[in-house]
């Protein structure tokens, strides 16, 4: 079979594991499910700005987290309780914080660039931590946040729906990902990735590339921690720690950096081998820093770069 | 015009200096009588300032074709569109077709940089310059690296430029200054040693002993 006739297979097999097989499946693989597709538009976010961009940021979970945190003290401490409108408020607000915290970090270049983002991280904990400590509780974090009322006669109380729910928007986030690194401003972007000298000599503005780049993933990490807030219930500090950036860079390596599957592959071995191993041992993170490496050593495409290559392992090399 | 020098004399940091990589520290550059000093780099080149690179500076994973699609990218205006796909804005690879079918690489279009030759590198580099349309365009040693029958065969490409284009060019292979250049400028550690017409230049006493006289015989 050609790749393109395994490409649709692979199409077809996804469609119906989302579609149909996993609501019709138990609860704890609805659950296992909806976190799945919850980390993979995280990872995605992560993706776009690091696999695609080329800038590696330990400040991805600020858009998570914040975007989380919003979403929780909204909607506990009854200020606003329309979904559409908690929603719009925190994708602006995760948006002008990416705004501020992009303009400064990206003055900097790679390694600073990183340092950067990494002390935005530990500010912005410390503000959810400490300083609003009245509001958000701090290391106790916000509890009793309910399912968003869609307005609509279909109940996100319901597992299921809510799995089509995170499917959906999922699904969306996976979309706006696609259209944008293959249009000319994506093509742009990985222009910069691979060689930003070159780009500014073609006469390209790469800072305001970069800078929106940067927003957009804000955008998609917000919509993630937006989804994440709703379903799980409870939120707290450390959805906004440096240690829940740095997974975001892992689950993007695990599962293939730059690559358009490669978020929601990463995210679905490290949220499934989380799940699987948690029943058996404390150490979580001695395994998953033992498969980073062995990933990182001989997957360096990740597992996305591994099934492309398989075809062409198979072919018998010529004499 | 043509800019020759031993090494060390300044030949890439001047030209560092006119497209606005390094500032310099003292005087100011003016691009068709505006002065540019301030401006930052990318700027410069909607100016119509376009260049090339001494070591092949290129996109390395990209194809020929969409290395050359890259370079008119920042001059469109879809550049900031997200939407529709890239490969479905036609103009932009008639474009691309034109020149590339000028310099006969019409047929590698998908091959990855990767898989040419250096040769091949270095015309794509002259074309990623070209697709900027510039109206000036400055040559880093276009043949750093070329045999001299294919140094001849990239002179002979430049010579068919357009004429609208101003080329200024770091040249160390002596045959192909003197048959290219209608001006030449000497530079000699950081200083014009000459400037005039490659005859002169040839006649030029300083200029032979610093350079020529030790180097090659023209």
């Amino acid at each position: 079979m050609t790749s393109d006739k395994w490409k649709w297979v692979f199409y077809a097999v996804l469609g119906i594991v989302l579609v149909i097989l996993i609501p019709l499946s138990p609860r704890y693989v609805q659950t296992l499910a909806i976190s799945i597709i919850i980390y993979s538009i995280y990872v995605c976010s992560t993706n776009l700005l690091t696999g695609y961009t080329g800038l590696v940021s330990l400040g991805q979970a600020i858009f998570w987290g914040s975007a989380a945190y919003l979403v929780a003290i909204l909607t506990t401490h009854g200020v606003v309780k329309n979904f559409y409108l908690v929603f719009l408020i925190a994708i602006l607000s995760v948006m002008i914080i990416g705004a501020a915290f992009g303009v400064l970090a990206l003055r900097a270049k790679r390694l600073y660039f990183m340092i950067l983002t990494f002390a935005f991280g530990h500010v912005v904990w410390s503000i959810a931590m400490y300083a609003l400590q009245p509001v958000t509780y701090g290391f106790n974090g916000i509890r009793d946040i309910l399912r968003p009322d869609l307005g609509l006669s279909w109940s996100l109380e319901n597992n299921s729906n809510f799995y089509y729910f995170t499917l959906a928007v999922g699904a969306l986030c996976f979309f706006i990902v696609s259209l944008i690194i293959h249009s000319p401003f994506g093509r742009i972007l990985v222009g910069i990735r691979d060689n930003e000298h070159r780009m500014i000599a073609l006469g390209c503005n790469t800072f305001l590339y970069k800078f929106l780049s940067y927003i957009v993933s804000a955008i998609i990490a917000g919509v993630g921690g937006i989804l994440f807030a709703y379903f799980n219930g409870y939120v707290n500090p450390s959805e906004l720690h440096w240690v829940w950036s740095g997974e975001a860079l892992m689950m993007m390596f695990i599962g293939g950096i730059g690559t358009f599957w490669g978020p929601a592959l990463g995210a679905l071995v490290f949220t499934g081998l989380r799940y699987w191993v948690s029943a058996y041992t404390m150490y979580w993170f001695g395994v998953e820093g033992t498969i980073f490496v062995l990933v990182v050593l001989f997957f360096r495409g990740g597992i996305s770069g591994f099934i492309t290559d398989l075809p062409r392992r198979k072919i018998p090399s010529k004499p | 015009m043509v800019i020759i020098g031993p090494n060390g004399a300044g030949k890439t940091t001047l030209f560092n200096i006119i497209t606005g990589e390094l500032s310099p520290s003292g005087g100011k550059v003016f691009l068709f009588s505006k002065d540019v000093t301030k401006m930052q780099c990318y700027r410069r080149t909607h100016y119509g300032l376009g260049r090339t690179f001494q070591i092949v500076d290129l996109f390395p994973n990209f194809t020929v074709m969409e290395n050359t699609c890259l370079a008119f990218l920042p001059h469109e205006t879809s550049c900031f569109r997200m939407i529709r796909p890239f490969s479905a804005y036609k103009k932009l690879h008639e474009k691309a077709r034109a020149l590339l079918e000028g310099f006969g690489l019409w047929e590698k279009r998908e091959f990855p940089i990767n898989a040419l030759s250096h040769g091949e590198m270095r015309h794509v580099e002259l074309i990623l310059g070209l697709a900027m349309e510039p109206k000036v365009l400055l040559l880093d040693e276009p043949t750093a690296g070329l045999t001299s029958s294919e140094s001849q065969k990239l002179a002979s490409l430049i010579e068919s430029l357009h004429r609208d284009i101003s080329l200024v060019m770091i040249e160390h292979d002596m045959k192909v200054a003197f048959s290219l250049a209608e001006r030449l400028i000497v530079l000699h550690q950081g200083e014009v040693l000459a400037d005039g017409e490659p005859e002169k230049i040839r006649a030029n006493s300083k200029v032979k002993e610093v350079y020529l006289g030790e180097r090659i015989r023209v």
